[in-house]
């Protein structure tokens, strides 16, 4: 009997741990919040799900990879546009709970240690908004091979 | 067919009216049909379990997912009004899937035009109300078949990166504030199975 519970699974030398990162922010009415996110040290993150909860619909998000030029994930494509300020979350992803979870369709891998900063701003809700991303996807943990 | 072929070989019954509803039910969404869970769960299927992707499995990128958009929100789009745009778009990108909202949508929200400019190809062929394009992103349509714009082109003596023209008819009486963009990635060299 192995002592250790990747034995039986170590045959690519890859175990992929069940794992969700989550970035989550209160912004004021009108206001602006930059929470970012660390991937975890420990593995490489295989992103496959995007979710999201927020109290009010009024609420635009940016998203950028810092570390690699801050590539954007979300931007006009019209380069005269002025004041952008993001894409509304709703047309990002839902809820799990509503089945409205975005299928990243194509898994993207995210680098250990690498940090991704997002921008949430408030479009006059009228209240606080607390909003929550939930990045779904495996750790890819590299297991020693038998 | 003879004098007795009727009588022996009478003509097939006509088709059943089922038939109809049952392809219906497959437009629900391409994925639905995809897997076996699939009815219950479309967007779950967007996956063949534990292998990647069933849009292409040979498509991948080492590049983050991009929304490239465009809006009318600050300010919104008055009523009744039309709005020209485009969406340009980073070398190699591939399209996924397209998303919109629309803050009013008492009267249908708004009509959608997208052409391809490189390739001079319209991608609606008549405006098209948003949602039947297009829902948020709890419910996008996904493509089966990943659609690659390509890249830059010389068009007239000067180079043309590649784009998507889009144009947007408010069809409410109140402005209307309106996003519209893609779901895709950068995938050079993608070509299409």
């Amino acid at each position: 009997m192995s002592s250790s519970p990747n034995a039986a699974v170590a045959a690519s030398g890859i175990l992929k741990v069940p794992r969700i990162h989550i970035v989550d922010a209160v912004v004021p009415n009108a206001g602006v919040q930059n929470p970012s996110m660390t991937i975890q040290a420990d593995a490489d993150f295989e992103w496959w799900w995007l979710s999201i909860f927020r109290t009010n619909a009024l609420l635009k998000a940016l998203i950028a990879e810092a570390g690699s030029g801050n590539r954007q994930f979300v931007y006009s494509g019209n380069p005269q546009a002025q004041n952008f300020q993001g894409i509304l979350v709703d047309n990002l992803a839902g809820l799990v709970a509503n089945n409205g979870a975005l299928p990243i369709a194509v898994p993207y891998v995210m680098p250990a240690g690498r940090i991704y900063t997002h921008q949430f701003q408030d479009q006059t809700s009228g209240a606080n908004n607390t909003v929550q991303f939930a990045y779904h996807g495996f750790a890819l943990l590299k297991v020693a091979t038998q | 067919m003879g004098v007795w072929g009727g009588f022996f070989n009478p003509p097939a019954p006509p088709t059943k009216q089922l038939v109809l509803p049952r392809w219906m039910n497959l437009l629900v969404n391409p994925f639905a049909r995809a897997m076996a869970a699939g009815q219950s769960n479309p967007q779950g299927a967007v996956y063949d379990w534990g292998t990647g992707t069933i849009l292409d499995h040979g498509l991948g990128s080492t590049i983050p997912p991009q929304w490239p958009m465009v809006e009318f929100f600050n300010p919104k789009l008055g009523a009744l009004k039309t709005g020209r745009s485009r969406i340009l778009l980073p070398e190699d990108f591939v399209l996924l899937n397209m998303w919109a909202s629309a803050t009013s949508n008492l009267q249908g929200g708004f009509r959608v035009m997208v052409y391809d400019v490189n390739r001079r190809r319209p991608i609606t062929i008549r405006p098209a109300n948003f949602n039947v394009v297009a829902g948020p992103g709890n419910a996008p349509l996904f493509l089966r078949r990943p659609y690659p714009f390509g890249r830059t082109i010389a068009a007239g003596g000067m180079s043309q990166p590649p784009q998507a023209k889009i144009m947007i008819v408010n069809l409410e009486s109140v402005a209307n504030g309106i996003q519209f963009g893609f779901y895709g990635i950068i995938s050079p060299g993608y070509q299409q199975p």
